[in-house]
């Protein structure tokens, strides 16, 4: 089981893919606050 | 659909060490289907929790006038009861379905990231003790309503701090486990195991997962920005200021409205899963009900204004949003007529989670249809803030997602514990929440269609008569639950064992069923074989 786990390839597609999806979550984040900051006068 | 065939030896060849013992099994755990049983057991004690506070509600709604609670703590209910039933009861619910079915129906050893696995459960205890603690500070708990709107929820009292730190807790948990779904179902399936041979469970999971990548932040962002308008002199939010309340109400529903699918797109996993199964026929039409899934979850992102055609907005947002809305009723009728065409002329049996499945096909549509009439702009403005939209959200919320988490246990308890639970105990609770939550909820249509205001702890005598049986029907429903937790519980303890099928006489169909009944500790040491 855990040598599946740390097969490289498979390691290397979890550690892409959580990071694509970190990236989408500091987007809606900031990209919210950033959107309302622009709307204030 | 995936066409797995049972890998005899996938189960012999497991790992000898087992789970760790005494209370570092649970605080450290990090295998798929202890912290799924954690996620589950700690929403159940969130669901009797929350249900109390529905049952102090309901008390006080009992009789015309104040009877046991004053206004200010009956707003704290409301407020307290939405908050733990949705971010505490039913999003955990599924959460731990995920956990403990998503590697069992991929073929996966566990989930892609267990160590966040256990971080992301451990948060929740800390989120809900600290929101739950805001009752006993000056001020009491927030009593604004779970939308938080501004100005009045700036108005809360010690409260304030620990309600935004909870939401963003609660937030933190929900993205890791939602990163944790995704990664697992993209990275750890089967060999053979393309995108359309997943279980729908699985596919409906995967796009749950991205919704809750996008609009959990937003919300993190709508409430850091309450946050610095109350500490730190910002006026996002405050037109003295130069900000805008309804700019947070935009904002808050953009997370909304995507937030109730979040909690019924598992669910209509869940129910495509039992149908075919108790139907002895494969699900009918399952490229449609994919693509039905992922229709449903981009049109939440267009439609979220439905919620605040009141606040006034141009004619043709308006229409736009009503539009938008009702197309969401297409890709939602192919499902239901999807349900219906797979158990026509099936050979279908009653057991309780396919009892539970077909009530909640029948209710939801109850649900989804009165959330069609809230969509016309004009007659919305007769129901907005009535006990209609109450009726309309919880006919989607309770006969809707939790009797699919109903239908869920009732399917899947003996394939987790090894063993058979009560039948007969369980065809009485079906009965028992069926027909009390008709009493219940249906009543509060003709209430909202009367005028009655929503949140209110007191109200005018013609509301009188629908009130009081409705609230029978919240003390019935309540007291059915105990039935359901005494039933878990008894077939946890033991009970006639559980065959690896379970289902023998019906159509169990999946990965999940070639393993042993409880799978073994370490599921799918070696990958099975999909075709």
């Amino acid at each position: 089981m855990a040598t599946e786990i740390r097969d490289p390839e498979r390691k290397r597609g979890i550690q892409r893919t959580v990071l694509w999806l970190l990236l989408l979550v500091a987007t809606f984040y900031f990209g919210f606050i950033a959107m309302a900051v622009m709307r204030s006068h | 659909m995936a066409h797995a065939h049972a890998h005899d030896a996938a189960h012999d060849h497991h790992d000898d060490h087992g789970p760790a013992k005494g209370l570092g099994r649970w605080l450290f755990a990090t295998n798929h289907k202890d912290i799924g049983t954690m996620y589950m057991l700690f929403s159940l004690l969130m669901f009797f929790i929350g249900g109390g506070m529905a049952m102090v509600i309901r008390a006080e709604l009992f009789q015309p006038g104040m009877q046991l609670v004053d206004p200010m703590f009956f707003n704290q209910m409301t407020t307290m009861h939405a908050l733990i039933m949705i971010f505490g009861a039913v999003m955990p619910a599924f959460v731990g379905l995920a956990n403990w079915m998503i590697p069992l129906q991929v073929g996966a050893p566990d989930m892609a990231l267990p160590r966040m696995n256990n971080f992301s459960f451990w948060i929740l205890p800390f989120a809900f003790t600290l929101l739950l603690a805001t009752l006993f500070v000056p001020g009491g708990a927030p009593a604004g309503g779970w939308t938080m709107y501004p100005p009045l929820s700036q108005q809360t009292g010690d409260a304030f701090p620990m309600l935004i730190f909870a939401v963003h807790l609660m937030g933190a948990s929900s993205i890791m486990g939602a990163i944790n779904v995704i990664v697992t179902i993209m990275n750890m399936r089967a060999p053979g195991m393309s995108l359309l041979k997943m279980p729908i469970f699985v596919w409906t999971w995967l796009i749950t997962a991205y919704l809750l990548i996008a609009v959990m932040p937003v919300l993190a962002g709508a409430v850091t920005m309450l946050l610095t308008d109350h500490y730190f002199g910002t006026t996002f939010f405050e037109a003295a200021g130069g900000g805008d309340p309804v700019m947070f109400q935009h904002i808050f529903w953009f997370f909304g409205h995507p937030e109730v699918y979040i909690m019924i797109l598992p669910a209509f996993g869940i129910v495509s899963e039992i149908i075919p199964t108790f139907s002895r026929k494969p699900l009918f039409g399952y490229d449609a009900m994919v693509y039905a899934t992922a229709s449903i979850a981009f049109l939440s992102f267009i439609v979220w204004a439905h919620h605040m055609f009141t606040v006034g907005m141009p004619l043709a947002g308006q229409m736009f949003f009503m539009l938008a809305t009702m197309l969401i009723a297409v890709p939602t009728g192919v499902k239901v007529f999807n349900w219906t065409a797979t158990m026509f002329k099936g050979s279908i049996s009653f057991e309780p989670p396919m009892l539970f499945a077909i009530s909640f096909l029948f209710l939801f549509t109850i649900g989804g249809f009165s959330g069609l009439m809230l969509a016309i702009v004009p007659a919305d403005f007769q129901y907005h803030d009535t006990y209609f939209v109450v009726a309309h959200f919880h006919y989607v919320l309770v006969p809707g997602a939790v009797f699919s988490l109903m239908a869920a246990a009732y399917y899947w308890l003996p394939k987790w514990t090894g063993h058979m639970y009560n039948m007969t105990l369980a065809k009485w609770h079906f009965w028992l929440s069926t027909i009390f939550v008709n009493v219940l909820f249906f009543p509060q249509h003709f209430l909202g269609l009367a005028g009655m205001p929503r949140r209110i702890p007191d109200y005018s005598t013609q509301f009188a008569d629908w009130n009081m049986i409705s609230s029978i029907g919240a003390f019935g429903f309540g007291l059915s639950q105990l039935l359901f937790a005494y039933i878990v519980f008894s077939c946890i303890r033991g009970g006639e064992k559980a065959t690896d099928k379970v289902w023998d006489s019906g159509r169990p169909h999946g990965l999940e069923w070639t393993l042993s009944s409880p799978p073994p500790y370490h599921s799918f040491e070696t990958a099975p074989e999909v075709k």
